[in-house]
């Protein structure tokens, strides 16, 4: 019985979305919707409290009396990188 | 991309992190265009560690550390926390022996000197803001490893007060149904549905948008809220000559695309004329890749998804979408 129930569990995990071709419904929506968002662990890095704008930072690094941490990337890092 | 779970959620290097003023921004943009944040990024970049170069790209892309006045500290491009650790402590100890008079700017900056230089400016603040992600689905043989195996990207949508109202049916009764505006479901599909997990891509172009359909209908209206249900297709399709391969600049024959399905739900408050929640998932397959996306093993048709979500209206909230000059 075991192996029954771990195969069907398998076939459960593997299932690709591709294959899919279930109606669109709010099951199938909140479904995907956590598989995609990311969870709370994975948006540790915004803990950090980074500004947005290089200026803003200069701004308040004056006012705070405080060196600049810059993290510079090809597409800004709060957004597509 | 790869530093949001590499590096920055580290928690040494975010209780580092606390001696600064952090802050992230499009290198590209500092590196080349007018303004005081690109002149003051200019003034001390060439000191970090790509000054001066030029192959196999231009890019100043990484992690600086500077003081207010300019000063360069240290830098370096890595997500390895030791490396980010030793740059930060480095870049602490030269702070605390720099002297006083060479810390800040002699005139001290005013706010908002710069906003008219940046993209971000236009961010439509009575319109509909959407955060984006994506992510790859589970397959029956997983592809990647490491960080390629739980990658996800992020990205903003942006629409105008008037584009927003167009979601929803204008006839205000339970079952009225809109298309949306070819146009609006054509850019979402060309600047949004778009394969940036693992690293930066390309738009579509209009041409190659083969199908971008979306329905709203009106589930209920309960006072002023009405809640509305999306559904929907898209189909994107390119094929041409074009650099794979990341920094290996090597021009391949290609084809690549994105195949879904939609479904969301939304609520639009008709006494604001907002929305106050809005949820679009997408998920289909994707196939080919770009340049940056890191897609050279992995080619074939797989499972991506997409989801929109409302976003909150912090200044980090405010930053325009990738492919913004594409709408």
């Amino acid at each position: 019985m075991k192996p029954l129930v771990a195969g069907v569990v398998c076939l459960l995990l593997f299932a690709t979305a591709s294959a899919e071709e279930k109606p669109l419904d709010a099951a199938w929506q909140a479904k995907w919707r956590a598989a995609i968002v990311p969870a709370e662990p994975e948006r540790a890095w915004r803990r950090v409290g980074w500004r947005a704008t290089l200026w803003s930072a200069v701004v308040e690094a004056h006012a705070q009396e405080k060196p600049i941490l810059l993290w510079a990337m090809n597409g800004h890092p709060l957004a597509c990188t | 991309m790869r530093g949001r779970q590499a590096a920055w959620s580290n928690p040494r290097l975010q209780k580092l992190a606390q001696s600064f003023v952090p802050v992230a921004d499009e290198v590209w943009f500092l590196h080349n265009r007018k303004g005081p944040e690109c002149d003051f990024f200019r003034s001390f970049c060439e000191e970090g560690h790509y000054g001066g170069r030029q192959k196999p790209t231009s890019t100043r892309q990484g992690i600086y550390c500077a003081a207010p006045s300019g000063v360069f500290l240290a830098s370096v491009n890595s997500t390895d926390p030791k490396r980010l650790e030793a740059m930060l402590t480095q870049a602490l100890e030269r702070w605390r022996e720099l002297p006083e008079a060479e810390r800040y700017m002699k005139d001290p900056p005013k706010a908002g000197a710069t906003d008219r230089f940046r993209t971000d400016s236009r961010y439509p603040a009575n319109g509909l803001v959407l955060r984006v992600y994506t992510r790859d689905l589970p397959r029956k043989n997983p592809k990647h490893r490491g960080w390629r195996a739980k990658a996800w990207n992020e990205d903003f949508a942006w629409f105008t007060a008037d584009e927003a109202r167009t979601f929803v049916p204008t006839r205000r009764e339970v079952g009225a149904r809109r298309t949306i505006d070819a146009q609006l479901a054509g850019r979402l599909a060309r600047c949004h549905l778009v394969d940036n997990v693992f690293g930066q891509t390309r738009p579509f172009r209009k041409g190659e948008i083969k199908t971008a359909e979306l329905t709203s209908r009106i589930e209920r209206i309960e006072g002023t809220q009405v809640h509305v249900v999306f559904e929907g297709e898209t189909h994107a399709a390119a094929e041409g000559s074009w650099n794979m391969g990341g920094l290996r600049f090597e021009k391949k024959k290609m084809t690549r695309g994105y195949k879904a399905r939609l479904r969301g739900t939304a609520v639009f408050d008709t006494a604001t004329k907002r929305f106050t929640s809005f949820e679009l998932v997408v998920v289909g397959d994707r196939w080919g890749g770009t340049q940056y996306n890191a897609r050279d093993d992995d080619l074939e048709p797989a499972a991506m998804g997409v989801v929109f979500v409302l976003a909150g209206d912090s200044a980090s909230d405010r930053v325009a979408p990738a492919h913004y000059w594409s709408y």
